[in-house]
C-alpha cells in the first residue's frame, strides 16, 4: 500500500497580493490515479493547478515529483517534468491552425534542403492531428481551419487533444467539460478511463458531481484556499460532497 | 481521415513555402471558391497596388517609365528590408520604433570605419568587409539591448524603442561629429548602387532577404514560434515556448535587416548623412500595416509587406511628379497611414 506518489504537493500556500489563494494545501496523485478537484467558485482549484503545471511558483511550500524535490520556474520544465495542463481560460492561439495548435511548441521537424536545415513537418503534424481528435471524438472539418473560427467545444477538444497526444504522466483538465455538449462530455469520460487504463494519471476539476462520480477514485475538496476533504469516492456520496463544497463540514 | 486530407491535396499543390497560410476551411467547401476566397482576402493588396500604380499612371506620363519605374524600386529596395524586420517585430506582438535611427547609425559607422581623408572618420580605412561584420554585429546588439528590455524586463515596447530611437540618433552624431562623410571604396558602393545585369544589385539583396525570411517564418520552428507569441503569448508559454527569447530574437532580427537597410542606403548614397533613415521607422510600420501584418500581433504574411512597400513609394514618387507641394505629400502619406491602421482595426472587429 505504500505506493510512491507520482505528484506531491506539500504545505502549498499561494499569496496574490493580499488576496490568499492557497493556505498550507497538502495534494497528492498517486499512479495510475484519477483524482477529481472540487470547490466553490474562487476555492483554489486552478491556482493550485497551475502552480503544479509551472504557471505560478508558490509562495511557500514544495512539490514532489515521484519522489524528487522540484522547483518549476516556467510551464516549459513541468512539462518536461510530463505534466500537461488542459486550462480553464483556454490555452489555444486563434491565429493558428487546428493541427499547429495541437503541437503548440513541440512542432515536429523533418530535415530540408538536403539536410542542411530542418523545417517543420507540417503534413505529419496533420496526420497526427487527426488520429489525436479521432480518440476525442469531436468533429473538426479541418486541421487547417483556424482556430478562431471553431465552436466553443471545438476548442476545448483541440486543448484536450494536444494535452493527450503529447507523452504525459499526468493530464489536468481544468473544467474540460464546461463547453460540451452531453454527447461529447460522455466521450470525455470515456477518455479518461482510457487514459487510466494507459496508466496515465487525470486530475479533473469540474462542479458536476455526476461526472466525478463516474470518473473519479478519489475527491479533494478546498474550501476558502485550504483543503477541507480528501475522500475515496467509493466511500462516499454526491450529497456528503456537495453538503463539503456548500457548509464545509 | 484520408479523404480530408485528399480532397485538399489540390491546395496543397500551391502551397510553395507554406504560402498558403490562405487557411483552407471545410473539406466540404467548393475549391474554386477558396482560391477566390484567397487571393481576395490574403492578397488583395496587390490589386490595390495595381490600381494605384494604374490611377498614379493616368494621372501622369512621366510615371510609367523605365526610370521612374527603377527609382521606385530602388527606394523600396532599401525600406523593404527594413520592413522585413519591422514585421517580424510586428508578428511577435511588439513594435519597433527604433530602425529608422538604426539605418542612420549603421550608414554612419560604416563610413567611420572606412573612410579616409576626413577628420570626422576613424582614419582605419577599414576593408568593406570586416567593417560590414561589425555593423551587422552592433544592429543585432541594438536589437539584443531593446529586446531585453521589453521581453525580460517587461518595459513598453512603444516607449523603449522610442528611446532608443533618439538615444542612436545621437550615437550617429557622435561617430560622424554631426558631420556628411562620403565617398566609401568602390565594392562598398556596388551594395547600394551597382547593378546585376539590369537589376539593380539592392533589389536582389531586398528579394533574397525576403524569400529567407519568409521560409523562416512559414517553415522554420522559430518562425512559427513568433507567431504564437504574437497570437497568444500566455497560451505559447503554457505550452513551453520561451516567449522572452522569441521575442528577443525578433528584435535582434529587426535590429539585423534595419542595419543590412543602412548599409544599402549608405551606400547607395555614397555618403552617410546624420540624418539618414529618420522617419524611416513610421513608413516601415505603414508598409507592415498596409502589407496585411496586425498591429494585434500573430497575423499576417511577410510577402504581401512588398506590395505594402511598392504601395508607400509609389505614391511617394507620384506625388513628386504631379508636383504636388513637399507639405502635401506628408499630409497625404500621414493619411495613407491611417487609413491602413483604420482597415487593420476594423478588419479584427469584423472577426
Ligand atoms: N492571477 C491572479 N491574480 C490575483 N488573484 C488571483 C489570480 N488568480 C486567482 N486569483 C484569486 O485566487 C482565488 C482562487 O482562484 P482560482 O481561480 O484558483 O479559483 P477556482 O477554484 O479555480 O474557481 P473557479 O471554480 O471559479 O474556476 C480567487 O480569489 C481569485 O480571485
Ligand atoms: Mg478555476
Amino acid at each position: 500500500m505504500e505506493k510512491i506518489p507520482i505528484i506531491k504537493m506539500v504545505n502549498i500556500s499561494k499569496n496574490f497580493g493580499a488576496v490568499k489563494a492557497l493556505q498550507d494545501v497538502n495534494f497528492e496523485v498517486y499512479p495510475c490515479e484519477v483524482v477529481a478537484l472540487v470547490g466553490d467558485n474562487g476555492a483554489g482549484k486552478s491556482t493550485l493547478m497551475k502552480i503544479l503545471a509551472g504557471v505560478y511558483p508558490p509562495s511557500r511550500g514544495e512539490i514532489f515529483i515521484e519522489g524528487e524535490k522540484v522547483n518549476f520556474t516556467s510551464p516549459a520544465d513541468a512539462i518536461s517534468r510530463g505534466i500537461q495542463m488542459i486550462y480553464q481560460d483556454l490555452a489555444v492561439a486563434d491565429n493558428i491552425d487546428v493541427a499547429g495548435n495541437i503541437f503548440l511548441g513541440r512542432e515536429l521537424e523533418k530535415k530540408a534542403l538536403g539536410g542542411f536545415t530542418k523545417i517543420i513537418d507540417k503534413k505529419r503534424m496533420e496526420e497526427l492531428a487527426w488520429e489525436a481528435l479521432e480518440r476525442v471524438k469531436i468533429n473538426i472539418g479541418s486541421v487547417r481551419e483556424k482556430v478562431e473560427n471553431l465552436s466553443g467545444g471545438q476548442r476545448q477538444a483541440v486543448a484536450i487533444a494536444r494535452a493527450i497526444s503529447a507523452k504525459a504522466k499526468i493530464i489536468i483538465m481544468d473544467e474540460p467539460a464546461a463547453a460540451l455538449g452531453v454527447k461529447e462530455t460522455h466521450e470525455l469520460l470515456e477518455l479518461i478511463k482510457d487514459l487510466k487504463e494507459k496508466k496515465i494519471a487525470v486530475v479533473y476539476i469540474s462542479h458536476r458531481l455526476e461526472n466525478i462520480f463516474e470518473v473519479s477514485d478519489r475527491v479533494i475538496v478546498l474550501k476558502g484556499g485550504k483543503r477541507i476533504a480528501d475522500r475515496q469516492t467509493k466511500d462516499t456520496t454526491m450529497e456528503k460532497i456537495r453538503q463539503l463544497i456548500v457548509e464545509g463540514v | 481521415m484520408e479523404n480530408k486530407l485528399n480532397s485538399e491535396s489540390f491546395l496543397e499543390k500551391i502551397n510553395l513555402f507554406g504560402l498558403k497560410s490562405l487557411v483552407i476551411s471545410g473539406a466540404k467547401k467548393d475549391k474554386l471558391k477558396n482560391v477566390v476566397r484567397i487571393i481576395v482576402l490574403d492578397y488583395s493588396i496587390w490589386i490595390i497596388l495595381f490600381g494605384i500604380v494604374m490611377i498614379l499612371s493616368s494621372l501622369t506620363s512621366r510615371f510609367l517609365t523605365t526610370v521612374n519605374l527603377m527609382n521606385i524600386l530602388l527606394h523600396s529596395s532599401i525600406l523593404g528590408v527594413v520592413v522585413i524586420g519591422e514585421s517580424i517585430c510586428l508578428l511577435s506582438g511588439k513594435f519597433d520604433l527604433s530602425v529608422g535611427s538604426t539605418v542612420g547609425l549603421s550608414g554612419a559607422l560604416a563610413a567611420w570605419l572606412m573612410v579616409t581623408g576626413q577628420p570626422a572618420a576613424s582614419g582605419w580605412a577599414l576593408h568593406p568587409i570586416p567593417a560590414i561584420l561589425i555593423v551587422l554585429l552592433v544592429g543585432i546588439g541594438i536589437g539584443l539591448f531593446n529586446g531585453f528590455f521589453i521581453a525580460k524586463v517587461g518595459m513598453n515596447p512603444l516607449l523603449t524603442t522610442l528611446a532608443s530611437m533618439i538615444f542612436l540618433r545621437g550615437m550617429a552624431l557622435i561617430v560622424t561629429s554631426g558631420e556628411s562623410l562620403y565617398n566609401f571604396p568602390p565594392s562598398y558602393q556596388f551594395l547600394g548602387g551597382g547593378t546585376i545585369g539590369p537589376v539593380p544589385t539592392a533589389v536582389v539583396i531586398m528579394l533574397a532577404l525576403y524569400i529567407i525570411f519568409h521560409f523562416i517564418l512559414n517553415c522554420k520552428k522559430i518562425g512559427r514560434h513568433i507567431y504564437i507569441v504574437g497570437g497568444n503569448p500566455e497560451a505559447a508559454r503554457a505550452c513551453g515556448i520561451s516567449v522572452e527569447k522569441v521575442v528577443m530574437l525578433a528584435f535582434m532580427m529587426s535590429g539585423f535587416l534595419a542595419a543590412v537597410g543602412g548599409i544599402l542606403l549608405s551606400s547607395r548614397l555614397n555618403s552617410a548623412q546624420t540624418i539618414s533613415g529618420s522617419g524611416m521607422e513610421l513608413d516601415a510600420i505603414a508598409a507592415s500595416v498596409i502589407g496585411g501584418i496586425s498591429l494585434q500581433g500573430g497575423r499576417g504574411i511577410l510577402l504581401n509587406t512588398i506590395a505594402g512597400v511598392l504601395v508607400i513609394e509609389s505614391i511617394r514618387t507620384g506625388l513628386v511628379l504631379l508636383d504636388v507641394p513637399a507639405f502635401w505629400i506628408r499630409c497625404t502619406m500621414g493619411f495613407v497611414i491611417f487609413l491602413a491602421i483604420l482597415m487593420d482595426t476594423l478588419k479584427v472587429k469584423l472577426k
